[in-house]
């Protein structure tokens, strides 16, 4: 069974970066969501660990959906390097916010990708949403890293998030998403 | 590591001083959600350290994709470093997150060197940026200043945190 904790404990105990809940697959489960998210912070942080059970390439792509919005207009724009060349990317009518490369069953075993996504001012409700994510996955003679920028055009404030990856397969087991509260003056 | 809110700014106008910052944390972060609401597309966020604006100690480099091309350029010496912002000639809503991070703010041993996560997206265009800006100055720093005149917009926001670390482990 996936582990969903909720931090508990004050704010005040952690200084301005606030555990909020954390997500443990164990390989049976396909898109983990955080829902109801408190909306009493400045900015969100989403720390990724994950690796995909799928078997048709590697790596493959991890998408967040802010409020499970899966309709066809976010829009990301890339950059990443793969060893030898660095190279930019833009993908519009998108039904997802592309987060990060992530290895599949045919990596080497024990590999995971890992991304730190940033939400600033995900409560705001008279401003378009912009999510910044620096990632990495290394494959050990290949491999990905890279920083994305996607916009989530909507002015609603942002209450629950959903990972997937291609292929809408399960997650391995021990593939990890934190999420956290940023904290500014007075909250 | 810890992190912890020094200072916050909704709205800012006119040129951002934040002053007598705090010496006792070991690094600092800005997060910046911002825009620009003059007519260009894009501009240029100068950011200066204790009111050093006349000297040419700063310098840049960045790596830049635009969605069809990574490219990467420098700049220096200056009087400023930079991040950039999306401006009012870009899509309406749309604004940048700016992540700064400055290690060591407090060594009076080192230049300092400003680490920067940037970007917009505006469904067709936009940026996303690694940027180092050197400020060649051993000078602790006590005041952070970022300027871009009379020009944010409404719902622009700054967001000063000072980091520590355990004295025992760096952590």
């Amino acid at each position: 069974m996936p582990i969903l904790t909720f931090a508990s404990g004050s704010a005040s105990m952690h200084g301005a970066v606030v555990p909020i809940a954390k997500y443990v697959a164990d390989g049976t489960t396909v898109s983990p969501s955080f829902n109801n998210i408190p909306q009493g912070y400045q900015d969100l942080m989403l720390v990724a660990s994950v690796r995909s059970s799928g078997n048709t390439g590697s790596p493959v792509n991890l998408y967040i959906l802010p409020n499970g919005d899966s309709s066809n207009n976010k829009s990301v724009t890339t950059l990443n390097g793969n060893g030898s060349s660095a190279s930019s990317a833009r993908y519009t009518t998108s039904p997802f916010e592309y987060s990060a490369n992530v290895p599949t069953q045919q990596s080497a075993p024990y590999i995971f990708g890992t991304s730190t996504t940033h939400i600033l001012n995900y409560t705001n409700t008279t401003t378009y949403k912009t999510i910044l994510t620096r990632w990495a996955s290394d494959f050990s003679g290949s491999g990905l890293t890279g920083i994305n920028c996607v916009l989530y055009p909507y002015t609603t404030a942002i209450t629950s998030l959903t990972a997937v990856v291609d292929g809408v397969v399960n997650l391995v087991a021990g593939s990890t998403f934190t999420l956290y509260g940023v904290r500014s003056i007075g909250q | 590591m810890s992190m912890y809110p020094i200072a916050t700014l909704s709205n800012p106008t006119g040129r951002i001083d934040f002053t007598n910052i705090p010496q006792t944390f070991t690094h600092l972060q800005m997060r910046i959600f911002g825009r620009y609401s003059g007519a260009a597309a894009t501009t240029n966020m100068p950011i200066q350290f204790n009111n050093d604006v006349g000297g040419n100690d700063y310098y840049t480099h960045w790596i830049n994709g635009d969605g069809a091309s990574a490219t990467s350029s420098s700049q220096g010496p200056i009087t400023y470093g930079y991040s950039f912002l999306v401006g009012g000639g870009s899509t309406a809503n749309v604004f940048s997150s700016v992540i700064i991070d400055i290690l060591d703010y407090t060594n009076t041993n080192k230049n300092k060197t400003m680490r920067m996560l940037s970007g917009y997206d505006a469904n067709g265009s936009g940026s996303v940026r690694l940027t180092s800006s050197a400020w060649f100055s051993t000078a602790a720093i006590n005041i952070f200043s970022v300027d871009i005149g009379n020009y944010w917009a409404t719902g622009s926001r700054i967001d000063l945190y000072g980091i520590s670390t355990s004295n025992a482990t760096g952590a």
